[in-house]
């Protein structure tokens, strides 16, 4: 890294330093430039900033994309007048749901040479609703300068080998996985170990062995499946030599995979914040430990019931606006997700503090009360050995699920005993019903994995 | 600049902010970004990469430099080994003259296309001896980006108009000067620097942000012509930098100059660089005084502040404060009629006499 010990590539002959880098890269570095001053600037300086930008967006927007057109005209949008943060609020706000329904009515008709061609992704998300979304190479661009951040506040030495559970790679078997020969865009900058990958649908057996061969200095992979190769590690009292840290993908993570992951594999985890529409909405503060969220690309707004700003310490609704995706803008999108409004940070950097991300709104118990939260079993369930895995199902407001992978059914008193538990978490005395498996439970659609999951009919939806 | 109040320039419509640069500029800003972490490396870091560089060049230039390639030879250079300090030390020392008699022997016969075109720049420096210079685009490249942190070092705010005084022979001649819309590259290529392409419809039009350049000659007309609405930022030789002094010390007390600073860009000074303030005029100590010449582009960077750091005022060796201004009178100063740039003057002034040498650059003489 620029500020650490990997020397940069210089792509001119003869000029090893300061390095000439690529075109692409120079693009890159000029915008890891700006986000060097950029992310010190007090709060009200960045929000400015993002209005001045949102409102391009929005006049393009309006004069472009069929969706927007009319509902801009019907929100009172004015393209001449400079965007206020009254006026932005005063914008609807925008579901998938929405954007489903709307289909190309939400891509731009007519985009400038500038910004590059467009990339089409089909996201199926952690909803199971499949999306279609399009993305500019300018948006490319800040998606690149934002991984490049996150690898700089870690300092992640790229002379070191990273390994990758990744979702549906068919092809990556853990008796050899894929190696790709670095680690993909970063090596437009500097020259990298190779990257190893393994498909995160192999049982945490293979993976575990496999990561066991690959010993990897960096791991990248959702949390549910680092719990299941944590507890693999923990039970065989082994660990991974050269690994120096875990960096999330996906999914929301708990206090007690940070502390377990420190306790069994000996590293940190480097959280993040990020989807598949959006792309990097935050990251870990290097020196706190909150999220950070990526204002120079998004501008994130958690909202609470009604529709108003949380103040710090408020837990609401994540609402991202992508700033620079023109050819299909999402403005004020509802993730589904939600999270804490976190202090300023100590570290001094103005960007919005979020603390901590809670995820979706179908992995929250939801009471009678109507009061939504995000039940944890873990501690409970360590006096029931016998239980390798579990998931939790709401399929009523009064009811819960209790899948179990055990190695024989349990008796009547263990199940009394262990609903009794169950129950403590919730904080209600719902019933409990138990299914038993014997082979690993089913993941999602990317490989992920949720210990809770509401099949309640208000799922998905805003509070 | 970075991290005052001026914008970066996108090149990207519907892009505001962050800004995405021109081809240009991304390079200006990518290693502006490479500066802006390795100058606070350890001296042995950066020596360290200094001299891998430096192996790099000798290579080059002991195969493609005729020049070079016996005098490398001799000096016992050996390119498959890496280079050390002592190894650096052990070659011998270029003078002025040996560059003057070796020509055309020392272009490199064989330049890779990636260092772009070359330029040659004809110059008679400080000792009268001439010599003609070539340099390649990506040699000027980093000769920008350091202009560049220039800029950023001294927190200039390019919302200003900048001035610039320097021999320019007919092409800008008094009293007008010539005007540009913005300040020119590198500024220009990466940030707002004023109504860019408006200056061919009306000079008023251009006040913010344009560059005047005037011809030495017609110094004092044109000088009085800045005196109300061009003298934001002053850059130019040291003589006409002294000039521009004493007349801003004039305006100041007549009531109508406005120039944020002075910078020097040729011309050796003993140390100091002429600062002008609202309160008046000042004598500013520079630790690594700033010098340019045009066989060696930047050599040595002057005051700059780290992030968190406090402004320090500058101290000057001469005392500093608003009394310097007084220190020194013109009307003392008699220069030597040989060597003009160097000349040592009989000044009575206070400063002069705290300082024992005072060359002419005490700005005020």
């Amino acid at each position: 890294m620029t500020g650490a010990a990997t020397p940069m590539r210089s792509h001119v002959t003869g000029v090893t330093w300061p390095a000439m880098p690529s075109a692409h890269g120079v693009q890159v570095l000029s915008l890891l430039f700006q986000f060097e001053q950029t992310q010190w600037w007090p709060a009200e300086r960045l929000l400015e900033q993002q209005l001045r930008q949102v409102r391009q967006l929005l006049r393009h927007a309006a004069a472009t994309v069929p969706f927007n057109r009319e509902r801009l005209r019907a929100a009172g949008f004015d393209a001449t007048q400079p965007l206020t943060l009254d006026r932005f609020r005063a914008l609807p706000l925008l579901t998938r749901r929405e954007v489903q329904r709307a289909g190309a009515a939400m891509h731009c008709t007519a985009r400038p040479a500038a910004y590059g061609r467009v990339n089409e992704k089909r996201t199926s998300g952690s909803t199971g609703e499949p999306l279609t979304v399009r993305r500019m190479q300018t948006d490319q661009l800040l998606w690149e300068a934002n991984l490049l951040r996150d690898h700089y506040w870690h300092q992640r030495d790229f002379s070191g080998k990273l390994a990758l559970t990744r979702a549906g790679a068919k092809h990556a078997k853990p008796q050899r996985g894929a190696v790709q020969n670095s680690w993909g865009t970063v090596a437009e900058l500097y020259r990298t170990e190779p990257l190893v990958i393994v498909d995160s649908a192999a049982d945490t057996e293979a993976q575990a062995q496999w990561l066991l061969r690959e010993d990897p200095d960096y791991l990248m992979l959702y949390p549910g499946i680092l719990k299941a190769l944590i507890a693999w590690f923990a039970s065989q009292d082994k660990r991974l030599a050269r690994l120096r840290q875990v960096r999330k993908l996906g999914e929301t993570l708990d206090l007690f995979l940070r502390e377990s992951c420190r306790a069994v594999l000996g590293v940190p985890i480097a959280d993040c914040y990020t989807s598949e529409e959006m792309g990097y909405i935050a990251l870990q503060c290097p020196y706190s430990g909150a999220l950070h969220a990526m204002s120079e690309s998004v501008l994130v707004e958690i909202l609470d019931d009604n529709g108003q700003p949380c103040a710090p310490g408020g837990l609401g609704q994540v609402v991202v606006t992508t700033l620079h995706n023109a050819a299909m803008p999402l403005v004020r999108y509802v993730l589904g997700d939600h999270a804490k409004v976190g202090e300023p940070c100590p570290c001094g950097r103005g960007l919005l503090t979020i603390k901590p991300v809670l995820g979706k709104i179908r992995n929250l118990v939801t009471l009678p009360t109507g009061k939504r939260f995000r039940p944890r079993f873990i501690e409970e369930l360590k006096p029931f050995p016998m239980v390798r895995q579990y998931q939790m199902i709401q399929n009523l407001q009064q009811n819960v699920e209790a899948r179990l992978v055990v190695d024989a059914p349990l008796t009547a008193e263990v199940e009394d005993r262990l609903r009794k538990v169950l129950q403590e978490p919730i904080g209600y005395p719902f019933h409990i019903s138990f299914v038993y498996f014997r082979d690993d439970l089913p993941r999602g659609p990317r490989g992920k994995f949720e210990e809770f999951v509401s099949r309640l009919p208000s799922e998905g939806t805003a509070i | 600049m970075a991290g005052t109040t001026a914008a970066l320039r996108s090149r990207v419509a519907g892009v505001a902010w962050p800004a995405m640069p021109s081809t240009h500029g991304a390079q200006l800003l990518a290693l502006s970004y490479q500066f802006e972490h390795t100058q606070w490396w350890p001296a042995k870091r950066l020596l360290e990469q200094q001299l891998r560089q430096v192996r790099q060049l000798l290579r080059h230039a002991a195969a493609t430099v005729p020049f070079n390639r016996e005098r490398l030879r001799a000096a016992g250079f050996d390119a498959t080994q890496p280079l050390t300090l002592e190894m650096l030390r052990a070659l011998p020392l270029l003078t002025r003259r040996d560059i003057q008699l070796a020509g055309v022997a020392l272009h490199c016969t064989d330049l890779p296309a990636a260092y772009g075109r070359v330029g040659q720049t004809r110059t008679s420096g400080y000792t009268g001896e001439p010599l003609t210079v070539r340099r390649t685009r990506l040699d000027h490249l980093l000769w920008e980006v350091n202009a560049l942190r220039d800029h950023h070092w001294h927190q200039r705010d390019s919302s200003g108009k900048l001035a610039i005084i320097r021999s320019m022979g007919d092409t800008a001649p008094p009293p007008n000067g010539s005007l540009s819309g913005n300040w020119g590259s590198p500024a220009a290529e990466c940030y707002k620097t004023g109504p860019f392409g408006e200056a061919e419809h009306c000079r008023e039009r251009c006040h913010a942000g344009a560059m005047v350049v005037a011809s030495r000659s017609g110094l004092s007309a044109d000088v009085s012509q800045l005196g109300t609405d061009v003298d934001r930022v002053v850059r130019g030789s040291r003589y006409a930098a002294r000039t521009i002094a004493r007349r801003a010390y004039c305006w100041r007390n007549g009531g109508s100059g406005a120039a944020r600073g002075v910078r020097r860009v040729a011309g050796r000074s003993a140390g100091r660089r002429i600062q002008l303030r609202g309160d008046g005029l000042h004598h500013a100590a520079m630790p690594g005084e700033r010098r340019l010449s045009r066989d060696g582009g930047k050599r040595a960077g002057g005051n700059h502040r780290r992030r968190g750091q406090a402004v320090r005022p500058g101290r000057s060796r001469a005392g500093g404060g608003d009394d310097a201004a007084r220190w020194c009178d013109a009307a003392a100063a008699t220069r030597s009629a040989t060597t003009p740039k160097r000349a040592r003057h009989a000044c009575a002034g206070a400063a002069c006499r705290r300082l024992r040498a005072c060359w002419a650059g005490c700005a005020i003489c």
